[in-house]
């Protein structure tokens, strides 16, 4: 999946609350809207304004199958993958 | 929104098993800088090492609640004439300021030069000024010991100003209660006093 198909599938489950957090055993401090320190308008908003240029990808490191997206823009960094039906956030920090 | 409940199924990634199955139930989860404990909130839980593996963002309300309630202890030594200057800007904006009001004076100082990088900028340029009354009287004067609580979120606000400035705790204090002494002591009219003393207001309840 590219940028753009990746861009448009976020963006909605951000809007629609089908998103999750990764955790390992505690909460990631550095997931700010997992903490609530950014809420999911703001993050959508971030992600909109992304272009191509912003965004790389890389796998999964436990499931190697599973492509990460990383988006980095306006110095926040934002880490998802998706993994039906939820689209699932690993980090979102500056 | 999508709600889940407890006893429900689904998947995730755990970073011990891959891709497994989950199972929603309430958990309590610590803070991964160790700073606090989460209790009772819905994670999804891997069915075979059971360890929390999914956060749902229902559960980010309770998690944000507890982060903003951590107490973390601000201290910092200063020479007298800091609070001495903080204490005359709290005389002057509000008679009836109890010394309580020092912190909320600085935490609203705080406050707003965290989310302005002009600013925090003006901030550290302060301290590369040398002002001859401060540093007479830093010569002259004993120190005091600035120590109060604050939440979680503000003591990250004053470590990224710490970052920003690139200035010691103590300098940054020491720069916020000069920048007071500018905007509250110095002039004859104050330019933010209404929102201040709105301010004193509000905490003297």
């Amino acid at each position: 999946m590219g940028f753009k198909d990746a861009k448009r599938k976020v963006i909605g489950a951000l809007k629609d609350g089908s998103f999750q957090h990764e955790a390992r055993r505690d909460i990631d401090v550095k997931n700010k809207l997992a903490i609530g320190d950014v809420t999911p308008e703001f993050v959508a908003d971030l992600l909109r304004r992304a272009k191509g240029q912003d965004h790389s990808m890389s796998s999964h490191h436990s499931v190697p199958s599973i492509t990460v997206h990383v988006v980095a823009r306006e110095g926040w960094y934002v880490k998802f993958y998706f993994v039906d039906p939820d689209t699932w956030f690993i980090s979102c920090h500056q | 929104m999508k709600l889940h409940y407890p006893g429900e199924k689904g998947r995730a990634v755990c970073e011990n098993d891959g891709l497994s199955s989950i199972t929603f139930a309430y958990r309590d989860v610590p803070f991964s800088d160790g700073s606090g404990v989460v209790k009772q909130i819905l994670v999804g839980v891997c069915d075979v090492c059971k360890e929390v593996v999914s956060i749902p963002p229902q559960s980010t309300p309770a998690i944000k609640a507890v982060r903003e309630k951590a107490v973390v202890s601000i201290e910092a030594s200063l020479p007298a004439v800091y609070f001495d200057t903080l204490d005359l800007a709290c005389y002057r904006i509000d008679p009836e300021t109890t010394v309580d009001f020092r912190k909320r004076l600085l935490l609203y100082y705080i406050h707003r030069t965290a989310g302005d990088k002009r600013a925090a900028r003006k901030i550290a340029r302060l301290r590369e000024k040398a002002d001859a009354r401060f540093s007479a009287a830093e010569r002259l004067g004993s120190k005091k010991r600035l120590s109060f609580k604050v939440s979680y979120n503000v003591s990250r606000s004053i470590d990224d100003l710490v970052e920003t400035t690139k200035l010691s705790k103590t300098d940054l204090f020491k720069s916020l209660v000069r920048q007071i002494d500018k905007d509250i002591v110095e002039p004859d009219t104050p330019t933010n006093l209404t929102e201040l003393r709105t301010l004193a207001a509000v905490a003297n309840c």
